[in-house]
């Protein structure tokens, strides 16, 4: 029992458990919401809602009056947007009574009427995504017989060409055993239904790592009597061997099952409540447009039941090979390094070992393969195997019950004859090796070298900043606008000729013009409103004292940095804050953990010398953030800007108009912006520091920083409003702020800023203060 | 070369850890005893100035430590009584970056570094983490780091816990050695490290200096009916008499 209570109760397990199931459902939300900011959770679960009423209006009818049942929603909630945006008939298909008595009768439509008005239209986006969704989904209903045949016909014309004749060939067999196949699916029936439940749950990939996560996290527990040394002593009492080792494989056995059920159930659970679909278990699994390739019958619940035991067995497996690996190394030190290099071969192996090559076993036969084991469903590939075809969910799932008593034997019989002393450790001859050549390299780093090198290697910084490279290419930055140009086209083509400085150039090209329209009164009417705009431009930049510009439409920079895309800015800022805290958080707890702060404090340079290159170490990650995250956004909008308009005062945008520096160029504008927010980012990193520098150790560091900053700033951007008091976002953010100066001159937005510079500094000077002075 | 401490006070709270400590160190070896809580390592937390005194004045030829900052750290060797090390570092990295925090370079870094790894006898393992080190080696480490860059002023608490009696006998022989330029204050449970080397010894008791002087003259200072059984006396015994309870 103790050994249960060990492992099992163990407080920062149960709570990194804990935060692992956390995360898995946070991720799975978030990834089912379309946009983020206020008002998000609210569109999310109207959308799902509305999903789940249209789907219960199509049951029991055929698939063509579904179709038209589909078709009509589609054209009237496009109609009914496009009023309630822009009130202008012109712009409807249908009478505009017709769209009003429509909406008078919707339930969706009227259940809606409490909301803000956005946030109204919002949902009504989100509904027509939906209706989108379920006429893809029809017409893959529709085609599935379809495809079937075509499978069949492709098979029979394949077999008479040369390549495929040969009956001794893998080939031929392969043609063959597909088309069998395949063919056992015909008279399948597929319905339709609520699908968006089940196959966001089976396509959320997150959750299959996360487990992955879960199991490594308990299997290190089996190891942790190596690294306090207490080996031997466990070996040495009289349940120390195999009979620890078998308890210890029940406890995985549970660690498993329990973690499937809490990382799959819980999700699965929640997506069901959320977008309804219970009643729909019944139909065939391939009714889910994602299983058209599954050659299996069952239907969508037995599936998810045979997913769910696949997925413990698969983890119990997994964890007893990682186990039996790391479990038989001489020395515990190494574990981390082995695990990790295992499982980046691993992965490559699985990732990039192409289709057809003749290694492909091992890219199907591979520690990924019972970890993504949705791709065993959804992917319909026979490989290879001594000129026979075997398909690959046929294989990893042949193989597992093997691989189970193989390294369940072996994981018991480790733990009953593997001896703790006396071993030469071939890790350690390498480590040592290894550590002789980079202590030539060591040796020549000074002391900011030094600092860098602790951060980037000993605190995993750089682990952790190939990780947020790689995270932030995920992150969106641009809302693109619905709205319809509008103006006159012959004014906008005149202004876009005449783009750059007002100066003698246009008057002299009006003039031109006027000469070359023959007297077409169009064309003129159109140079009449051209210098029109142009004098109105002059007189206000003579206003103003800058120099005049005939500038592009604002649409590019609100889509980035205006209101259009506030959203998105105040995500991706506070993913900018929680990378900041995975970076920083350490920098100053590592010290402090390492117990060397009073002999550091001891030395000519081991105060302000240490803190000074601290400072700057912290400055130079934080600009690789600040570089990751707002570096990708400058490459996205110089994607939609025009250069010409780089070096025309801001002062020209009429709706930049209120810029208190209107003379500013666009380009310093940008540089103003981009500035700001490194100098807010590097505040927000003092914060981290002042707080880490406190925190006793490493962990507890990156807990209360996640827990104070990271957390808030989270949940700010995915809508819960009244945490902008609380967090950073909209300080780092800066756009906003920045926006509404130049929209309205006021400051107010920019208080945020002002408050995080106040406590960036104060935390600064702090931190300066206790690195030069003792603490008690 | 003076240190001095005059009149030097430290709280905790409502705990007095020492109280108006006057005490001057010439070079020499100065062994500091007295049981846990006597305040041996406040007072070298004190001169370290890793703690803040909470009256008093320290001084180093005549200036105060505080004054002097940067200079008189520059003249420190601290070996801590805590075991704090960079786990992930190899014995040679580790005071390698010691001696340029100390602000040594180029070849006297390399050189010092060579010196005081063979000196700790660390030579062979310089290339293996710390952290897979036993406490003894951990120990050697940590001294090997405060000997560097020829420090004026040495303070080694407890140098030799967790080191087998050859490596002690070591260590003792070569800091006797140091000492004829240096101060060495050396805090230490075995008493015997103290007896043959140190010049004069401190007996600390709940905050204060009970004595202060050669071992000789200490051991001379008990009664010879303080034990019933007729045997040489030694510092145990001193320690025993002065500072049991």
């Amino acid at each position: 029992m103790g050994e249960w209570k060990r492992v099992l109760l163990n407080p920062r397990r149960l709570a990194a458990t804990a935060l692992i199931v956390v995360l898995s459902v946070a991720f799975f939300f978030v990834g089912r919401m379309e946009y983020f900011g206020r008002g998000a959770i609210t569109r999310m679960v109207e959308g799902e809602r509305y999903y789940d009423r249209l789907v219960s209006r199509t049951r029991g009818h055929s698939p063509e009056e579904i179709d038209e049942l589909l078709t009509a929603e589609a054209d009237y909630l496009e109609n009914y947007i496009t009023l309630l945006l822009w009130d202008n008939d012109e712009y409807l298909s249908m009478p505009r009574a017709e769209v009003e008595q429509w909406a008078a009768e919707s339930e969706f439509v009227t259940s809606l009427a409490g909301l803000e008005e956005s946030l109204r239209e919002d949902i009504l986006f989100t509904a027509q995504y939906r209706v989108e969704e379920l006429r893809e989904e029809l017409q893959y209903i529709k085609g599935y017989e379809g495809y079937i045949d075509s499978i069949q016909k492709q098979a029979a014309l394949q077999s008479q060409t040369a390549l495929f004749g040969d009956k001794n060939s893998f080939a031929n067999r392969n043609l063959l055993r597909t088309a069998a196949e395949f063919e056992t699916m015909r008279g399948v029936k597929v319905e339709f239904g609520s699908n968006r439940a089940v196959e966001g749950w089976a396509e959320f990939e997150l959750a299959d790592y996360l487990y992955l996560l879960l199991i490594i996290l308990f299997v290190f527990a089996f190891l942790e009597e190596r690294k306090a040394g207490l080996w031997g002593v466990i070996r040495g009492t009289s349940g120390g061997r195999w009979r620890l080792g078998l308890t210890r494989v029940a406890i995985l056995l549970c660690v498993s099952a329990g973690g499937a059920a809490l990382l799959y159930g819980v999700n699965l659970l929640a997506s069901l409540a959320l977008s309804g679909g219970w009643g729909d278990l019944g139909r065939s699994v391939q009714s889910l447009a994602v299983f058209r390739t599954l050659t299996q019958h069952i239907t969508i619940g037995e599936w998810i039941a045979q997913y769910l035991l696949v997925k413990a067995a698969s983890g119990f497996m997994v964890g007893l090979l990682l186990w039996c690996l790391l479990g038989s190394l001489s020395s515990a030190q190494f574990s981390l390094s082995v695990l990790c290099v295992m499982l980046a071969g691993e992965y490559a192996l699985f990732a990039f070992l192409p289709v057809q090559s003749i290694f492909n076993p091992v890219k199907y036969f591979n520690l990924f393969s019972y970890i993504r084991t949705s791709k065993l469903y959804t992917e319909y590939l026979n490989i290879d195997l001594f000129g026979y075809p075997v398909g690959i969910r046929r294989l990893a799932l042949g193989a597992l019950p093997v691989s189970t008593v193989g390294f369940l034997l072996w994981a018991v019989l480790t733990a009953h004859l593997r001896r703790p002393e006396g071993r030469r450790s071939f890790l350690q001859v390498l480590a040592d090796g290894w550590n002789k050549c980079l202590d030539v390299f060591r040796r020549r780093l000074t002391v900011g070298g030094w600092e860098v090198y602790k951060t980037f290697i000993f605190q995993k910084g750089l682990p952790v900043l190939l990780i947020i490279l790689l995270a932030s290419g995920t992150l969106n930055y641009i809302r693109f606008s619905n709205e319809p140009e509008t103006g006159d086209p012959w004014v906008m083509a005149y202004l876009e000729e005449l783009r750059g400085p007002a100066d003698d150039y246009v008057d002299d090209y009006l003039v031109a013009a006027r000469a070359m329209t023959e007297g077409d009164a169009t064309l003129l009417s159109a140079l009449d409103e051209v210098e029109e705009q142009v004098e109105t431009l002059r007189e206000r930049a003579r206003a103003g004292g800058y120099e005049p510009w005939i500038v592009g439409p604002v649409t590019p920079y609100d889509c980035v940095y205006g209101p259009k895309s506030l959203d998105l800015q105040r995500l991706n800022a506070a993913f900018a804050i929680v990378f900041i805290i995975l970076c920083c958080a350490p920098v100053c707890a590592f010290e402090r953990q390492s117990g060397v702060v009073p002999m550091l404090r001891s030395l000519k340079r081991g105060r302000g010398g240490v803190f000074v290159r601290k400072l700057l170490t912290t400055l130079l990650m934080t600009a690789m953030i600040w570089v990751a995250v707002y570096g990708r956004e400058f490459r996205e909008f110089v994607r939609i800007f025009h250069p010409g308009d780089i070096a025309a005062p801001v002062g020209n945008f009429s709706e930049l108009s209120a810029f208190p520096f209107p003379g500013m160029t666009v380009g310093q504008f940008l540089a103003l912006l981009y500035a700001l927010r490194y100098l807010m980012l590097a505040m927000l990193a003092m914060a981290v520091m002042f707080i880490s520098g406190r925190c006793p150790t490493v962990e507890l560091a990156y807990m209360i920083n996640l827990a104070l900053l990271g957390l808030p700033a989270i949940l700010y951007a995915l809508g819960i409003d009244f945490l902008r008091f609380l967090t950073p976002v909209n300080a780092v953010s800066v756009a906003d702020g920045l926006w509404t100066l130049a929209t309205t001159g006021s400051f107010k937005q920019l208080i945020p800023c002002a408050i995080l510079l106040l406590i960036g500094l104060a935390a600064l000077a702090l931190n300066a203060r206790r690195s030069n002075h003792p603490t008690h | 070369m003076e240190l001095a401490i005059q009149n030097v006070t430290k709280r905790y709270g409502k705990i007095t850890a020492l109280s108006g400590l006057t005490v001057t160190f010439t070079p020499g070896i100065y062994g500091i005893l007295g049981a846990n809580g006597a305040g041996k390592s406040t007072m070298m937390n004190l001169i370290t100035d890793n703690v803040k005194r909470d009256g008093g004045s320290i001084t180093f030829d005549g200036v105060d430590i505080l004054k002097l900052g940067d200079k008189f750290r520059a003249q420190l060797g601290y070996m801590p009584q805590q075991q704090g090390v960079y786990e992930h570092m190899t014995a040679e990295s580790f005071v390698t970056y010691i001696g340029r925090l100390k602000g040594l370079r180029g070849r006297d870094l390399k050189r010092e570094v060579n010196e005081v790894l063979e000196l700790t006898n660390l030579s062979n393992v310089r290339h293996k983490k710390v952290g897979g080190f036993s406490g003894g080696m951990k120990q050697r480490v940590l001294l090997a780091q405060a000997l560097l860059g020829d420090p004026k002023v040495l303070i080694l608490d407890e140098p030799t816990a967790g080191l087998d009696p050859k490596e002690r006998v070591r260590i003792r022989n070569f800091i006797k050695e140091l000492a004829r330029d240096r101060i060495v204050l050396l805090a230490t449970h075995i008493v015997s490290d103290i007896e043959s080397i140190a010049d004069e010894v401190l007996l600390m008791k709940k905050g204060e200096l009970l004595r202060m002087a050669p071992p000789a003259e200490l051991i001379a200072s008990i009664p010879e009916t303080w034990t019933p059984v007729a045997y040489r006396l030694n510092l145990e015994d001193v320690y025993l008499y002065y500072l049991g309870e």
